[in-house]
């Protein structure tokens, strides 16, 4: 197998790793090099809270990026237990400082999928030809940051959190003679407030 | 400590506040096939019914054999003619456009077809050129299709458009989806149609249908089955048949009729009844013989019926196997053996040797030589059956995927002369 890994698949693997999953001295080290863009790594943990009467939701992110001034670009990846589903949300952020200080102001969009990654319960029975799809995820909203040591700031954050899955499904055929069950899709949408705690080591 | 507290106090107020906002949705979308009719007036169709233009097999129903032709029902659609002077390589030559047809039968040169409702002998002397000799109008006014579709008194159904839908509904909603009178479903349609032997001495020659067939010829009369009638019509003379009456059958959900001697074989989903008709006119029910709920072709010899029961079909039940049954004592038939099978379908039995269609098992080929023991002789696979007609050496099956021709004169090496292929819609 390995044989077949090429070069090009070997470096982007690698970064892959790198971009999503760094140590904090990396961070360091490129902050030295670059004084200008400086890797960055932002992690979250929060609630999704839905629309009135429904549960609460765990969710948690870690985010990799650099940051250009106020600016910070990356790709997160996480797990969000919200809604009937569970789901890896992969998606891109932005993120700007309102300001230089360093205590801040921030505003944030997000855009990917969710790829569900259903538990027992969570799949639906006695149907056929089961397969549940990703869909489309976004998240935007703003914050506040503190400096709490040189390089760690903490934060809060709060946003509009929109999740799709989709579930593909048929019946059993029956009495197959008289009607044949349609091929089924169900479209979730879940809308939510994102609460989270943020944590960045810059 | 304000400053710090401020935003987080603003953050968490605002969340709250615009939770009263959002809302969650779930839409289920279903994604159906349906078939629409296209409308044709009565003249219109009567004006079309005569040989076209060979088409491509695609929906097969009943099938008639007479001389060197084959008469291959189309499902509601015709009749395709085929040229089998040379059984190795038969040749479809015509199609009879024939609306709402699903049975037919033969005798001498006038063929017999339901249009719907109506009834329409043909002169086929020239199958390349048939003429229409007879149109009996409401004659069969029991045939309904699916979304509760009824007959029009002056216009007709000639063929159904396929057509892709998707409805999109409330996951919540627990409700069926509906889509307009005017529409069927799509469904897989097995043959519901038995074919027999029925070689019955006649002044004419009657062709030889298969063990589904409703349509049966016996002497000078052409008696027809529905879903509980039996309809008797004279064929004195043969271009000119005269609808005589209709009499009510003993069970419901008649599916198949078989001619033997002067005998009806009537097949039901719960039993087979034997119709004495030394009187034509008045057929007289002699015996019986209730089984498990299932579709139940049936064939017969002097002394035996076989039966074969399928479930898993609008017939419902769960038994799959064949009855065979003593009917020397005809007000009092006996069950010999049951025998079991997968999916069976239309039989045929040609002195000693008995065919059996067994769905996705292919074709079976029993000797039948003692009705208490039949033995399997061979099992051609690789194809799903559904009727057969066996008969002087020479085997006609109708399958999923084409008609297939076989010879067996040696039973005990079967060849394969050639197939037809049919292609589905």
């Amino acid at each position: 197998m390995n044989k077949y890994i090429t070069g090009a698949t070997k470096y982007f693997y690698i970064s892959l790793t790198y971009f999503l999953f760094p140590l904090p001295a990396n961070g360091q080290h490129l902050a030295a090099k670059h004084s200008l863009v400086k890797f960055v790594s932002n992690l979250q943990a929060g609630v999704l809270i839905g629309q009135k009467g429904s549960k609460p939701a765990l969710n948690i992110n870690v985010i990799n990026g650099l940051k250009f001034n106020t600016w910070f670009a990356g790709i997160g990846v996480g797990i969000d237990y919200y809604g009937l589903k569970r789901s890896i949300p992969l998606f891109l952020d932005i993120q700007k400082d309102i300001s230089a200080k360093s205590n801040t102001w921030f505003w944030f969009a997000d855009a990917g999928y969710n790829f569900p990654w259903l538990m027992n319960n969570e799949k639906m029975k006695f149907v056929e030809k089961y397969k549940a799809v990703a869909g489309f995820f976004y998240e935007a909203g703003a914050g506040y940051k503190f400096t709490i040591f040189n390089k760690t700031r903490i934060g809060l954050s709060a946003g509009y959190s929109y999740k799709q899955l989709k579930e593909k499904y048929t019946y059993p055929c029956v009495w197959c003679e008289f009607s044949i069950p349609p091929d089924q899709t169900n479209n979730y949408e879940y809308r939510r407030i994102a609460i989270k705690f943020n944590w960045w080591l810059l | 400590m304000k400053k710090t507290c401020l935003p987080i106090i603003v953050i968490i107020s605002v969340s709250f506040i615009l939770q009263g906002c959002i809302k969650d949705t779930c839409e289920s979308s279903h994604q159906y096939s349906y078939y629409s009719p296209l409308y044709k007036t009565k003249a219109a169709v009567k004006a079309n019914i005569k040989s076209n233009p060979s088409r491509q097999i695609a929906n097969t129903g009943k099938i008639f054999t007479i001389g060197n032709y084959i008469f291959l029902n189309e499902i509601d659609k015709g009749i395709h003619v085929i040229d089998n002077s040379n059984p190795s390589s038969p040749k479809n030559i015509a199609f009879i456009d024939i609306p709402g047809n699903m049975d037919i039968a033969v005798k001498g040169n006038i063929l017999y077809a339901d249009v719907f409702t109506d009834m329409v002998a043909l002169d086929i002397s020239n199958p390349l050129n048939v003429t229409v000799t007879k149109f009996i109008e409401g004659v069969f006014p029991f045939r309904y299709w699916g979304g509760g579709l009824a007959a029009d008194t002056n216009m007709v159904i000639v063929d159904w458009v396929k057509r892709d839908t998707i409805v999109y509904q409330n996951c919540n909603s627990m409700g069926q989806v509906y889509l307009g009178r005017e529409v069927y479903f799509d469904r897989s349609q097995p043959l519901n149609n038995s074919s027999g032997n029925g070689q019955v001495k006649s002044s004419s020659p009657v062709g030889t249908g298969g063990s589904m067939a409703r349509f049966a010829l016996l002497n000078s009369r052409l008696y027809t089955v529905s879903n509980q009638d039996l309809n008797i019509f004279n064929i004195t003379i043969p271009e000119t048949p005269v609808y005589v009456k209709k009499v009510a059958v003993s069970n419901w959900n008649v599916e198949t009729l078989f001619p033997f001697e002067n005998k009806l074989f009537i097949g039901s989903s719960n039993g087979m009844f034997i119709y004495s008709v030394n009187s034509a006119d008045n057929p007289e029910l002699e015996g019986q013989f209730a089984h498990v709920r299932s579709c139940d072709p049936v064939i017969a010899d002097d002394h035996f019926a076989y039966v074969t029961l399928s479930s898993g079909s609008q017939c419902g039940g769960f038994t799959n196997q064949m009855d065979v049954l003593n009917i020397s004592n005809i007000s009092n038939p006996v069950l010999v053996k049951s025998y079991p099978l997968t999916s069976p379908h239309g039989l045929s039995k040609d002195k000693n040797v008995l065919f059996v269609c067994d769905g996705t098992d292919g074709l079976k080929i029993f000797d039948a030589s003692d009705a208490g023991n039949i033995i399997t002789l061979k099992q051609i696979t690789g194809f799903e059956t559904y009727d057969v007609i066996a008969n002087n050496n020479k085997a006609i099956v109708i399958a999923k995927d084409g008609l297939y021709q076989y010879n067996y004169a040696d039973v005990n090496n079967i060849k394969l002369l050639s197939k037809l292929t049919i292609v589905k819609d």
